[in-house]
């Protein structure tokens, strides 16, 4: 059993046949965490393989230069409005048609850990470069992530930090940089936050672009986190990314993301990991490789224990089933839930977990999946839904209802509810295909990934 | 002389005699002669509103046939449409038609409608009258054995026949159905259904209740064109005391802009007995002529500022720029519309207007901005847009806009030159500051002057290239540099130099004769759509979720309709010695591809 087994235990490899089966529906949870889901095609595929290869696969995270070079042709498109609403469709889209879908999981990821949040950051050129800046360091050395994202003007805009005077330091980016980006609450002190801010002046951001401005630089000497001598700021970043915390707390928010809500004994869990994020130099793709591919990651702790977000419960629905639809009123609804991309609720990003469901989220869930599945923009395969389902030899309700069950769920589904839907799936018409999609996508089972 | 074999001898003469007794029994017996009834006979005075389609089968044949029809079916993304299952149902239908039928479907059609087609909405209940009259009585017949009785069987239909004097009459969801003689009747509601039976029944001719009797429809058929395709006639009367003089009829605009441009329109349908429209359609052309009687009298003081001076007022000839896009025209006397707010608006209004007068005032130098600023202008107004070159331009931006002007006559040019220009200035300055404030680039102000004109321009200061990384793309307001033009008595504040500079110096067409006109070229429309694709494209792409290739077909597909179309036109005139006032759209036609390319050229060239 899983709950038996040591913290270095649990994130060995899973094995198929010792810690469980390697089928379709692992498949399904793999590819709903790693990524948005998928559909039978690649499941089928998946299975063909071993775990650990389809993860290095999802990590691959490349894209073809044709597809790289179109999102960057729709994003110009997008924002040469001057607006940056667009640029949330345009991520969403992205989403949607990514054939790298760890690679963007992981960029949501970023974007809430850096949260920069588009109310604030109006101009759309700088969200889309932090944007693309997250996207090409999503899975690679961490401290060149912080360090990059430290001057990133849309970062610095965000955090009030456009213009810092040796004067008067700007204690808000170092005070976001340790408790936020790496080390977490309650591991410094007041005089870390203001020596620290001390290293950050000079840096400002003049016609969107980082400057540094010798003139306001603090070349006095500070001590902050053990640390003490006339430090630059980016030497400062480095000394707070060699703090031992920052590889925990950066480890802690991976597994509440990509394996679980609510980790009991989360330090114990996190230690090992942790150490070997340490041992790998602040490395992401290793990190992921091992959390992805472990035996926790497959096991029953694990599994269908997460609340989806907004986006996972949108995007997961039409990914699965090759779905398209119209991107700026799916990106307005979802920041309607709370989960808009590029407008974050605040500099901490998203809590997730549980704070994804009250009675009013409830509603708005069902409101939107209805929405979606009756848009007359939602295209599935570029076929009305119906239509999609014949197109794959999905006739009977019985046999539609076991294939949404294996795509969409991470649990299955209770008897009741099952014959519910077929009762109202039974007529096979349109409508009743539809109904019984949205009626599935409010169940509690579906709200789970 | 013609002998029976009973020894009964009758002459010729009496037999004559007889058989025309006998047949004018027999006309007098058979239901709504077809020589004798027209739709408008059998429909009543409480009409409203009528559409009559005399020669459907020459409708028909010329809708079929016409050469829009033949290029929208060349269209591909049109033609794919047609054969798509969406439209297996209306294939199904057509063909179920003929075969119940036994003729081509359009061959069915005519006969069915051979003697005219009327549409009435009746003013007592708002119930919708079809009435169709055939070729001949056992073709009608045909159509209730073989069509109404599919409404009986068909799901959805209510599957009730009930008889009313005898006469089948076949119940829809609403309202129901029935044929009489040469008649095919089709009603929404039963009381207008059993009352035009029984006129159906009983009428040998016209009587005093018919419509055609009614003498606002006799003026109307009297200004009728004998080549209308379609006709619509409306009587005003009935739809008012239906309407309680709301709406539309309610004679006090609360929005300047709406008086401005609906005032004068506003008071002739709360004056006129009935208006007509009329289409007509060609091949290079379809037109719906809307005319209505008018009287320069029946403008009230507050409204003469609207048409003029025995409404003879006409909008300005229109200069003929490069790139020209369209203009609209119109004569209204602005500053006397504004002094007039008191009679034509509500109080809240006023309000807001005598508060925008004193702020506006200020910035003409205190000067009273109801009189003296808008009275300094004439009442010729236009309002002119074209395709903006961008090949001159330093900074082009992504998203490519029309170029648009205002175009105005000076009544003392020497006097209100230094106050427009002044105004103007300061309103750049104002934006100026206001623009440092929200982040906007900022104007730069130049001046050209010659011999005979003055143009102040502002531009915007190039956008700043960043050092490292990509560049943004250039922003929307790249497309503009506001200008102010003088040249004579004429003033131009126009969206952008270039097209200031071109206003001053093109050509002008004659004035169209006519108190508003409006003109759309359909070639520039296209060559916008073409500047913009990739815009386009991206906006389809994210609002339909569809793949470029998608995005780039649909897209092609407006063009191609676009292509399809030389213009459009809309005119607004009166006729005092009709004393009729005529709302004239006309769409042109571009009937083939040679000649489609060959008004894009023409259009360039202009």
């Amino acid at each position: 059993m899983a709950t038996e087994l040591t913290a270095q235990e649990l994130w060995q490899p899973f094995e198929p046949g010792r810690d469980g089966g390697w089928d379709l529906r692992a498949a399904a949870h793999l590819f709903r965490r790693a990524g948005f889901g998928a559909d039978r095609q690649q499941l089928e595929a998946a299975v063909q393989k071993t775990p650990l290869q389809v993860v290095d696969d999802l990590l691959e995270g490349r894209e073809p230069a044709e597809y790289s070079t179109e999102m960057q042709t729709l994003a110009t498109a997008a924002i040469s409005g001057g607006n940056v609403e667009p640029l949330s469709a345009w991520w969403v889209y992205r989403i949607l048609s990514t054939p790298a879908q760890l690679l963007e999981k992981t960029v949501v990821f970023w974007h809430g850990h850096f949260a920069t949040g588009a109310d604030k950051v109006t101009e759309p050129q700088l969200m889309l470069t932090q944007n693309q800046l997250l996207r090409r360091l999503a899975f690679g050395d961490f401290h060149q992530l912080v360090q990059q994202i430290s001057k990133d003007p849309a970062m610095l805009l965000y955090l009030d930090s456009a213009s810092n005077r040796k004067a008067h330091p700007n204690e808000n980016f170092a005070r976001e940089l340790m408790e936020l980006f790496c080390l977490g609450e309650g591991q410094y002190t007041e005089l870390d936050i203001r020596e620290l801010a001390r290293c950050f002046t000079g840096w400002e951001v003049r016609r969107g672009e980082y400057r540094f401005n010798r003139f306001q630089h603090d070349t006095a000497s500070r001590s902050f986190l053990g640390a003490s001598g006339v430090l630059s700021g980016e030497d400062a970043v480095q000394v707070v990314l060699q703090q031992p915390q920052t590889a925990e707390f950066l480890v802690g928010k991976l597994l509440r993301y990509f394996v679980l809500d609510e980790p009991a004994g989360q330090a114990e869990l996190t230690a090992p990991l942790a150490q070997q994020f340490r041992d790998g130099g602040l490395q992401i793709r290793p990190l992921l490789r091992t959390m992805l591919s472990s035996r926790l990651f497959f096991s029953r702790r694990a599994v269908g224990r997460k609340l989806k977000s907004p986006v996972e419960l949108a995007l997961g629905l039409l990914r699965c089933l090759h779905g398209t639809t119209n991107t700026v009123e799916l990106a307005q609804s979802l920041q309607q839930l709370g989960q808009g991309l590029l407008f974050p609720p605040s500099v901490k990003g998203w809590d997730g977990g549980r704070t994804w469901i009250n009675s009013s989220t409830l509603l708005g869930r069902s409101n939107l999946m209805r929405r979606l599945i009756t848009s007359e923009n939602t295209r599935f395969g570029r076929l009305p839904l119906r239509d999609y389902l014949s197109a794959r030899g999905l006739q009977k309700p019985a046999d539609i209802l076991a294939e949404l069950e294996l795509l969409l769920f991470a649990v299955p589904l209770p008897a009741a509810a099952r014959d519910g839907l077929l009762s109202l799936m039974k007529s096979g018409s349109d409508t009743a295909v539809a109904e019984g999609l949205h009626a599935l996508c409010t169940l509690p089972e579906f709200q789970l990934c | 002389m013609y002998t029976f074999r009973a020894s009964v001898a009758i002459s010729r003469p009496v037999i004559t005699c007889l058989l025309t007794v006998f047949w004018g029994v027999m006309i007098g017996l058979s239901p709504a002669s077809a020589q004798q009834l027209t739709g408008p006979d059998v429909l009543t005075q409480s009409t409203a509103a009528c559409v009559s389609v005399t020669d459907p089968p020459a409708l028909l044949k010329l809708l079929v046939q016409h050469p829009l029809v033949q290029r929208l079916q060349e269209v591909p993304g049109i033609r794919q449409a047609l054969t798509s299952p969406q439209m297996q149902p209306v294939l199904t239908g057509r063909n179920l038609f003929q075969l119940q039928m036994g003729m081509p479907w359009l061959e069915a059609l005519q006969a069915i409608s051979a003697n005219g087609i009327w549409i009435a909405v009746d003013s007592s209940d708002q119930s919708v009258a079809l009435l169709i009259r055939g070729r001949d009585e056992q073709l009608m017949q045909d159509v209730r054995l073989k069509l109404l009785e599919l409404t009986r069987l068909t799901p959805g239909g209510s599957g009730k026949l009930d008889t009313y004097r005898d006469i089948p009459v076949y119940r829809l969801p609403q309202g129901g159905a029935a044929v009489v003689g040469e008649w095919l009747l089709v009603v929404n509601k039963n009381e207008t259904g059993r009352r035009l039976l029984d006129r159906l029944l009983d009428l040998r001719t016209a009587d005093e209740q018919s419509l055609s009797a009614l003498p606002a429809w006799q003026q109307a058929a009297g200004a009728r064109r004998p080549q209308a395709a379609a006709w619509l006639w409306a009587g005003m009367q009935a739809i008012r005391d239906k309407s309680g003089h709301q709406g539309v009829f309610h004679n006090q605009a609360e929005n300047p802009l709406v008086e401005l441009l609906f005032g004068g329109l506003q008071t002739v349908l709360n004056r006129t007995d009935w208006m007509q429209a009329e289409l007509q359609v060609a091949d290079s052309e379809l037109r719906l002529t809307l005319t209505t009687p008018f009287s320069a009298e029946w403008m009230p003081e507050a409204r003469q500022w609207y048409f003029g001076p025995e409404a003879a007022g006409q909008a300005p000839a229109v200069p003929q720029v490069a790139g020209l896009l369209g203009s609209f025209g119109m004569y209204r006397n602005v500053s006397e519309m504004w002094q007039r707010a008191g009679d034509l608006f509500s109080e809240d209004m006023n309000d807001r207007m005598a508060e925008a007068e004193s702020n506006l005032g200020t910035v003409f130098g205190g000067r009273d901005f109801g009189d003296e600023v808008l009275g300094a202008f004439g009442p010729q107004l236009l309002l002119v847009a074209a395709r903006q070159d961008f090949s001159a331009l330093q900074t082009v931006p992504e998203i490519r806009l029309p170029a648009f002007a205002l175009v105005l006559t000076l009544r003392d040019a020497e006097t209100m030159r230094p106050e427009l220009r002044r105004a103007f200035q300061s309103a750049i300055g104002f934006f100026n500051i206001t623009g440092i404030q929200e982040g906007r680039p900022q104007l730069d102000m130049d001046m050209q002057k010659s011999a005979s004109s003055e143009l102040i321009i502002s531009r915007y200061l190039p956008p700043q290239r960043p050092t490292t990384g990509e560049a943004p793309p250039v922003p929307l307001i790249y497309n503009f540099s506001p200008t102010a033009a003088f040249q004579g008595d004429q003033f131009v504040l126009a969206s952008t130099e270039q097209l200031a500079a071109e206003l001053l110096q093109a050509p002008r067409q004659p004035a169209a004769a006519a108190n508003v006109s409006l003109d759309l070229r359909a070639s520039v429309a296209g060559q916008l759509v073409a500047d913009n694709q990739q815009s386009l494209v991206s906006q389809n792409m994210l609002t339909k979720g569809q793949t470029r290739e998608e995005a780039e077909a649909e897209l092609t597909v407006l063009q191609q309709l676009i292509e399809l179309l030389r213009g459009a036109t809309f005119q607004m005139k009166n006729d005092s010695a009709a004393k009729q006032m005529q709302l004239d759209v006309a769409v042109q036609l571009t009937t083939d591809a040679r000649n489609s390319d060959a008004v894009k050229e023409t259009d360039r060239g202009n």
